[in-house]
């Protein structure tokens, strides 16, 4: 009886209470669920700067880079535009996008037009920065694989027949710098070159950041040195500074003054 | 020397230390069975929502005449079978995860139940809108899937949402002192709803867009056309709306507060210049602080007035569904819907409502790090922004803490362009959220296993 009272007298109240109750506690438990992350960032995409080695490791599919602070990569060059270049993971890859940067964006020395796809090992270059681009998922497919493209040579004029000559009068093989920016080449025919800013030197590099007299190199017992001149922004070998005189071998990375070049040691080209 | 060269040519990423912290140990990664959800764990909570649903439902019979509970049970149980065929779909085939889905269920399922209880006649009409916005949340999840997808519709997307507002400009009559509905056939809609979800859309853009500078430029005209054509409609709500979510936009894409800072100075000095030289404007806020008093009361205050007192009577559980008094006034369903909540479920219903709101833009902030592009982190934000914004003018405005706008609760409020929209906006924050799209998820995997090896 009384039950029956009760419920009568309470029973509404008793369900709207179960109900707002229950309203409550399953919004609750379902946007809860939403907290509950199960996955988290995977490294996908690494960038390596060619003139000193530094490593940005990318976690995210879009990436942008600029000498702005709020870029995601800083390349803190003068040549670099403020927001220069994007790179975004797409479905099919990576792709570069040049977001109407003053310099332009080189993927292997080539300029790109609006957009390209990049892929693992390409060199990116904005301005003289060069980075090298690494995600191993990405190679580039083997029909898109073009050899690298023939250049004009830079500061020694453009006659093939002189680089025979002088191969034949040497008898050794010549070796050459390749600018890593824009693939183009500086055959090395004499044993000693000055690089810098200046007129005067056997290597003339423009650039700002470059200094008067920069770097000088030599071959020495048939070997080629790297000696840097006391230069304001210092020489850079394969990511190290240059500390007195350094041998070079086939394929190191010089940097002078932000300018990448490879070295090669038999450069052959006929 | 050697400093002197690091400091000019250093290349770092911007938050290093931060994304150090993110990385996961790997005993958390997921292993690649585990991308798929198990529905099990989703049937629980499916079930649990449709007890919770056939009490609501059961609650409205109660004070309703014999002749329309037959009808009114078969929408019902039809609104139920949409449910269950969308869980099936979702979650059993597709292994989807279902919590977005489940939280604008039960939210749609009370507008289903205050609509049903407040005009039985015009409940098929309401959920004819609620199955349609659960469709346009498929599509648009769906559609969101790929990124060039939205790349290349976004353009198209935003002409199609001005010439829809410059129509509705054009066609519609004065309703309510606003130029805001058009009627095609029998059917009315409020095209600005529609217009929302298509503006966060058009607003949120992928990295490559936001660093190009004539992106920006085309968007700002794009929004100031839509909140202009807003303001002379004189449907200043959405406008306000509009106008703020163009602030969070704004603020994603710069990441620059000067630049907000700007905007709103000069919205604020428009503000001003308007409401000297139309004053017609600033009469539709006269009321505003002075709803108590005698001459307002019974008038242009009725609505404020009514709400806060009958609001309060309904205590923390309510007084039940069909037992309330608000109901009676003018527009309670739609520009009330808040206070009807508050009077007829209860305080604890209304504030878990609110608190929802709130959830979801946290969601859409912690899910905006992970996002693969910055569409979805953006979208996500905003149109999260957009509904807590909206909440809040609509609660704040019932209240009398803002002037009365008249905008609508999302989920809650009675409206089919209102309902589409809240599942619209949903969907851009299941879309954030990379568990959304399994085939995403696996190239993480895949990517995580290749460079460990």
């Amino acid at each position: 009886m009384i039950v029956t009272d009760l419920l009568a007298a309470y029973g509404g109240l008793l369900l709207r209470i179960l109900l707002s109750v229950s309203i409550f506690g399953f919004l609750f438990t379902v946007l809860l669920l939403l907290f509950n992350r199960n996955y988290g960032k995977n490294v996908i995409a690494r960038f390596i700067n060619a003139a000193n080695g530094d490593t940005v490791d990318v976690s995210s599919w879009e990436v942008s880079i600029g000498r702005a602070k709020t870029c995601d990569i800083v390349l803190n060059y003068p040549t670099v535009s403020r927001f220069h270049a994007v790179v975004v993971r797409r479905g099919k890859g990576w792709l570069i996008f040049d977001t109407n940067s003053k310099t332009g964006v080189r993927v292997n020395g080539e300029k790109i037009d609006r957009s390209a796809f990049i892929y693992d090992g390409d060199i990116i270059s904005m301005g003289t920065a060069v980075l090298s681009f690494r995600s191993p998922l990405f190679k580039r497919p083997a029909e898109l694989q073009t050899p690298a493209k023939q250049v004009p040579y830079r500061n020694i004029g453009d006659d093939r027949r002189v680089v025979s000559a002088a191969r034949k009068s040497a008898g050794a093989p010549i070796s050459a710098l390749r600018n890593l920016a824009d693939n183009s080449l500086i055959l090395l025919f004499a044993d000693d070159y000055v690089i810098g800013r200046s007129p005067g030197c056997g290597i003339v590099l423009p650039v700002m950041t470059v200094s008067r007299r920069h770097a000088r190199l030599a071959k020495q017992n048939g070997m080629w040195t790297i000696t840097d001149l006391g230069s304001r922004s210092g020489t850079g070998l394969n990511g190290g500074p240059v500390k007195g005189t350094m041998h070079l071998r086939d394929g190191y990375v010089i940097e002078i003054g932000g300018v990448c070049f490879r070295f090669i040691a038999r450069y052959m080209n006929d | 020397m050697a400093n002197a060269k690091k400091e000019k040519y250093n290349i770092y990423a911007n938050d290093t230390r931060r994304r150090k912290k993110n990385y996961l140990p790997p005993d958390l990664v997921i292993k690649r069975g585990e991308i798929r959800e198990k529905a099990g764990k989703w049937l629980l909570l499916m079930l649990a929502l449709t007890v919770i649903e056939a009490a609501l439902d059961l609650s409205v019979f109660s004070g309703m005449e014999d002749g329309q509970v037959g009808k009114v049970a078969l929408m019902f149980a039809g609104y139920l079978a949409v449910q269950w065929l969308y869980f099936v779909a979702a979650a059993v085939i597709l292994h989807h995860r279902m919590e977005l889905e489940m939280a604008g269920f039960l939210l749609s399922s009370v507008s289903l139940a205050i609509t049903a209880s407040v005009y039985p006649d015009r409940l098929l009409t309401q959920l004819a809108a609620t199955v349609g916005g659960i469709g346009v949340f498929a599509f648009l999840v769906w559609f969101m899937g790929s990124v060039n997808r939205v790349t290349y519709s976004r353009m198209p997307v935003g002409v199609a949402a001005v010439g829809l507002l410059a129509l509705t400009l054009a066609l519609a009559q004065y309703n309510n002192g606003a130029k805001n509905w058009l009627f095609i056939g029998g059917l009315s809609i409020q095209p600005s709803e529609i217009v929302k979800v298509a503006f966060v859309f058009v607003g949120a853009a992928t990295l490559d867009k936001i660093q190009n500078t004539r992106s920006i430029a085309k968007y700002v005209v794009f929004s100031m056309v839509c909140v202009g054509l807003l303001f002379l409609m004189l449907d200043f709500g959405t406008a306000l709306i509009f106008f703020a979510t163009f602030l969070i936009i704004a603020f994603l894409r710069s990441g620059d507060v000067k630049t907000i800072v700007l905007i709103c100075t000069a919205a604020l000095l428009g503000g001003i210049f308007i409401i000297l030289y139309k004053p017609y404007v600033a009469n539709r806020f006269s009321t505003y602080r002075h709803i108590w008093e005698a001459a307002h009361i019974d008038d242009r205050g009725f609505q404020q007035t009514r709400t806060i007192i009958y609001a309060l009577s309904g205590g923390l559980f309510g007084v039940g569904l069909g037992n309330g008094r608000l109901r009676n006034v003018f527009a309670a369903t739609e520009d009330l819907a808040f206070g009807v909540v508050c009077e007829e479920l209860g305080m604890l219903t209304a504030a878990a409502i609110l608190i929802c709101y709130v959830l979801l833009l946290v969601h859409a902030i912690r899910s905006a790090r992970y996002a693969r592009s910055s569409f979805y982190a953006i979208a996500a934000c905003s149109a999260a922004g957009l509904m807590l914004f909206q909440a809040a003018l609509h609660v704040f405005g019932i209240t009398d803490i803002l002037p009365l706008t008249g905008v609508t609760l999302p989920f809650i409020s009675r409206g089919g362009s209102s309902m589409l929209c809240s599942w619209g906006l949903l969907a851009f924050l299941k879309a954030v959220d990379i568990r959304t799209y399994p085939k995403v998820m696996r190239e993480l995997y895949q990517q995580k296993e290749r460079t460990d090896a």
